[in-house]
């Protein structure tokens, strides 16, 4: 079976499985409202529009407005780019740092995969959104500042899994054939090690993601992450709890854009798990 | 081709020993000792079966055989070479002379990789090659096209991945792997075992016409005296990680003189009648 | 002769079992019959995929979900494939029990063995954890599992692989079921620890005049434990024989083939091993006729049109035949599912 088929046939699975297709097409969504943002949105962003603030749905404002009359629907759609923004960085961080960490353990073994497991079991002892907030009080709220807490607190979540992962791989007669064969360490760990740790990292990466999300959303609610004019779902929310009773539906718009996120992600995750593992763990 | 009656493999009173986790954080930490003043030697072109059960010892000598390990005391020579002496570039031209073939036909082969790549993985360090170059696209293809139709394979399965194969083809990858570099000696570790009796029978023919071909040697570990007896020439029988009889394999199956090796002969299923 | 009037204690026929697969519905199992009396011993072998575990997990009830069964499976009577999942745990463990080949997935590892042993005792016959717990000791006793007493507390971790086989074998044996079935019950062990364990449950399964389902793959184990063998390849039973008569002449060319394939003791070295052409086909690559047609020397086109039918060599009989005093040898059918045998070259 060469390479173009087998994608063919796994393209044709990966449909067949609800929860991937469901979460795949959400996400699939926003990723498609981000990138039309970066080119168009129904208003800019920045138009104020004080006289028609509160208004409710209708033909030209397709969500209503806020209280500075700003176009809701508008702000969703550039909102997203941050949350996507974030939770490409974010999670990048954790692979590019935490996955390597997580290969060096294991490949090394004894004082060096102590040792990292312990710096690990220490990151992980501090509650991520207190230390976040305390960078935000170092280095000043901002995107930049958001963006790197929520990133280093997944380094230790890949390196552990990572870890995990690796220590089944070498338990493996065919690494012990590559060693048979005199390839170092380092190369076992490249050319095999790592493509047999993917499907685990790629699933985590899903599920990072939408914690990405998530924090970022609850520190903007903070007023600590995305500044204005900047759109951010989290602030919107912020914003929309001083018009609970004139506009409830005003926290209703970016609740739903956040929670249809972590969704989707969420059934995309468990759609690859099933649709990763069994192929690599059938044996017959 | 080596000379016939030239000394392959000396195993010189060779131990092994490992620690255990320490039961708590002042406690003096225990220790397994899963080979213990083991020695023998191979002769090029004859086999060795190592007969033992779980816990004897015999796959920890495999392992110290084809230098994944070190032992804790006592040396191994291969071709007059201490191999534990070596550095690390000249061991690894070394290894393309001698090989393994793993017992699960399921483990030994990466999942991702396709069988050119698995087939050819002793040739990809580019010392082992000897010429000090990497093998071009092309050479390692043609190299992996023969080894494949030498264990009854076709050119056609080197774009294939494992799972596409049954457990008997499997392992006459890994045997196609194990022969690529042209060894001199194969150490087999219950390389058969895991396979249905008519597939254990092909493959043990297989095995037979490669050495027949090609001269090789067998160090062969299995628990089964029935193959031992028809794959080896001289055979080690161990015990808790000491050779409790050695001699040669018409010797130990018929005048058995260890109970540990009587017992063995005796709990064959199917001898008592 | 004279037809048995007792009810047989299990009478499969005409047993079909359909698997899903990721090709469609298949039969994995194409029409199995046998019959067993209390104290038979009777063995089933075969290469992987030939359905004998199939038939084992069938027989208990065990199968997959989707999976379809067709036909009957009579214990002491009653017609097991009719009978609700609930009414099936009540026989399970107390009529027919079953014991696996790997004792470390078998048991739980995160109870003590006593607890394990105990379960069937308090679940079936109501006893309390007392009296369970001093059963679970007598139990540990008769499998001969060294210093009991102080065992019983152990967790499964904490044994060697014959041990826990031998707990294995006193959960099964709990509730005194009229049948037990073992799944390559020793493959997982050493040899010298298989022949104990083998002794065991055939000193059992005399003591108790329970009948025995053996399945392995290993023909030489067949000999010593069990007094008929059924060669099952391709979800059917292709012979069926008193295992004396089978190791004398086998009449189907699978059979000869697998008894040829063996490598024994006597053998010269460099003794090139009898095989079968080609390889075992997967269930969905099975031929429409005999499953053995791409690999047999003697096929002829009318294996192919159809699954044969079971016939008897002549010499042996249908049915028991009560007349014979020793008891071995009243039941001596020996069947084969070939239309060609005769012409083979039957081999010894």
């Amino acid at each position: 079976m060469s390479t173009p088929q087998t994608f063919q046939r796994m393209t044709q699975r990966a449909l067949k499985h609800h929860s991937f297709a469901v979460g795949a097409a959400i996400v699939l969504l926003l990723v498609i409202s981000a990138a039309v943002s970066l080119f168009w949105s129904p208003y800019p962003v920045g138009d104020i529009d004080i006289p028609n603030k509160l208004a409710g749905p209708s033909a030209q404002h397709w969500f209503g407005t806020d209280s500075l009359g700003r176009d809701i629907a508008s702000l969703l759609l550039v909102g997203s780019q941050n949350s996507l923004l974030v939770g490409f960085i974010a999670v990048g961080i954790g692979l590019g740092l935490g996955v390597p960490l997580g290969l060096l353990a294991s490949a090394q073994r004894g004082w060096v995969e102590e040792v990292v497991m312990r710096a690990a079991d220490f990151t992980f002892a501090f509650p991520a959104l207190l230390s976040a907030i305390l960078l935000t009080a170092i280095y000043g709220p901002g995107l930049v500042v958001s963006i790197t807490a929520i990133g280093i607190f997944n380094i230790p979540v890949f390196a552990r899994i990572t870890r995990g992962a690796a220590n089944a791989v070498w338990s493996r007669d065919f690494t012990l054939a590559a060693r048979a064969a005199g390839k170092t360490k380092w190369t076992i760990t490249w050319e095999h090690v790592l493509p047999n740790v993917a499907s685990v990292l790629i699933v985590q990466a899903t599920v990072q993601f939408a914690i990405a999300i998530l924090a970022e959303a609850a520190l903007s609610y903070l007023g600590l992450g995305t500044q204005p004019p900047n759109p951010s779902w989290g602030r919107m929310l912020n914003e929309a709890q001083s018009q609970m009773f004139q506009a409830p539906m005003l926290a209703v718009y970016p609740g739903v854009a956040i929670a249809l996120a972590v969704l989707g992600l969420n059934l995309m995750g468990d759609g690859l798990r099933d649709l990763l593992d069994p192929r690599l763990s059938r044996t017959r | 081709m080596k000379s016939p009656h030239q000394v392959l493999l000396d195993v010189q009173h060779v131990s092994q020993q490992y620690a255990l986790p320490k039961p708590s954080l002042f406690a003096k930490a225990g220790h397994i000792q899963p080979l213990k003043d083991v020695s023998f030697q191979l002769t090029a072109g004859k086999s060795m079966g190592i007969v033992g059960e779980s816990g004897s010892g015999k796959s920890t000598l495999a392992r110290l055989v084809m230098a994944l390990e070190k032992p804790t005391q006592g040396k191994l020579f291969f071709n007059g070479n201490d191999l534990n002496a070596l550095p690390q570039d000249q061991l690894r031209i070394a290894r393309s002379d001698f090989q393994m073939v793993f017992q699960d036909p399921y483990g030994s082969l990466d999942p991702r990789q396709k069988v050119l790549y698995i087939v050819t993985e002793p040739l990809h360090s580019t010392l082992s090659s000897g010429s000090g170059q990497l093998p071009s696209t092309q050479d390692l293809k043609d190299r992996a096209t023969f080894a494949l139709t030498e264990v009854g394979l076709r050119a056609s399965d080197l774009d294939k991945y494992p799972h596409e194969f049954s457990g008997g083809q499997r392992q006459r990858i890994a045997i196609a792997r194990a022969l690529i570099t042209r060894p001199s000696l194969i150490v087999a570790d219950e390389p058969v075992s895991a396979l249905d009796v008519s597939v254990q029978a092909q493959v043990l023919n297989l095995m037979m016409d490669l050495q027949d071909r090609f001269g090789l040697s067998y160090l062969f570990v299995s628990h089964d005296l029935a193959v031992i007896n028809l794959m080896c020439d001289d055979v080690i029988v161990l015990q808790h990680g000491q050779v409790v009889e050695a001699g040669s394999a018409d010797e130990i199956f018929q005048r058995p003189q260890h109970p540990y090796t009587q017992a063995l002969l005796a709990a064959i299923p199917g001898l008592s009648q | 002769m004279t037809p048995s009037n007792t009810t047989p204690l299990l009478s499969v026929r005409n047993l079909r079992v359909g698997l899903q697969t990721s090709h469609g519905q298949l039969e994995a199992l194409r029409g199995v019959d046998f019959e067993m009396q209390r104290g038979d011993t009777l063995g089933l072998i075969g290469e992987s995929g030939c359905g004998k575990s199939l038939t084992a997990l069938a027989i208990m009830g065990l199968l997959p979900e989707r999976a379809t069964v067709s036909g009957s499976i009579a214990l002491n009577g009653t017609d097991l494939t009719q009978l609700s999942d609930e009414a099936l745990c009540t026989l399970r463990g107390t009529r027919m029990a079953m014991i696996f080949q790997e004792p470390m997935t078998a048991l739980n590892p995160l109870h003590p063995i006593w607890k394990q042993i105990a379960e069937p005792l308090q679940l079936h016959q109501g006893m309390d954890l007392v009296s369970a717990k001093a059963r679970a000791l007598e139990l540990l006793e008769r499998v001969q599992l060294p210093r009991a007493r102080e065992r019983l507390d152990n967790y499964p971790h904490q044994l060697s692989g014959g041990q826990r086989q031998r707990v294995m074998i006193s959960i099964a044996l709990a509730c005194q079921p009229d049948i037990l079935i073992a799944d390559e019950p020793t493959t997982a062990l050493d040899v010298t620890v298989q022949k104990e364990v083998l002794a065991l449950i055939r000193q059992l399964v005399a003591e108790d005049g329970m009948g025995l389902l053996l399945i392995s793959h290993d023909l030489g184990l067949m000999r010593d434990q069990v007094e008929r063998v059924m060669v099952m390849y391709g979800g059917a039973v292709v012979e069926s024989a008193p295992t004396k008569a089978l190791f004398g002449m086998r009449a189907h060319p699978y059979s000869q083939g697998l008894f040829a394939a063996r490598p024994q003791l006597g053998l010269k070295r460099g003794t090139r091993l009898q095989t079968i052409a080609g390889n075992v086909p997967e269930i969905f690559n099975w031929p429409q006729g005999c499953a053995f047609a791409d690999r047999c020397a003697y096929v002829q086109d009318n294996c192919r049109q159809a699954l044969p039918q079971l016939e008897l060599v002549p010499g042996t009989h249908d049915g028991i035949d009560e007349n014979v005093a020793d008891k071995s040898r009243r039941v001596n059918a020996h069947w084969v599912r070939c239309p060609e045998w005769q012409k083979l070259e039957a081999s010894a």
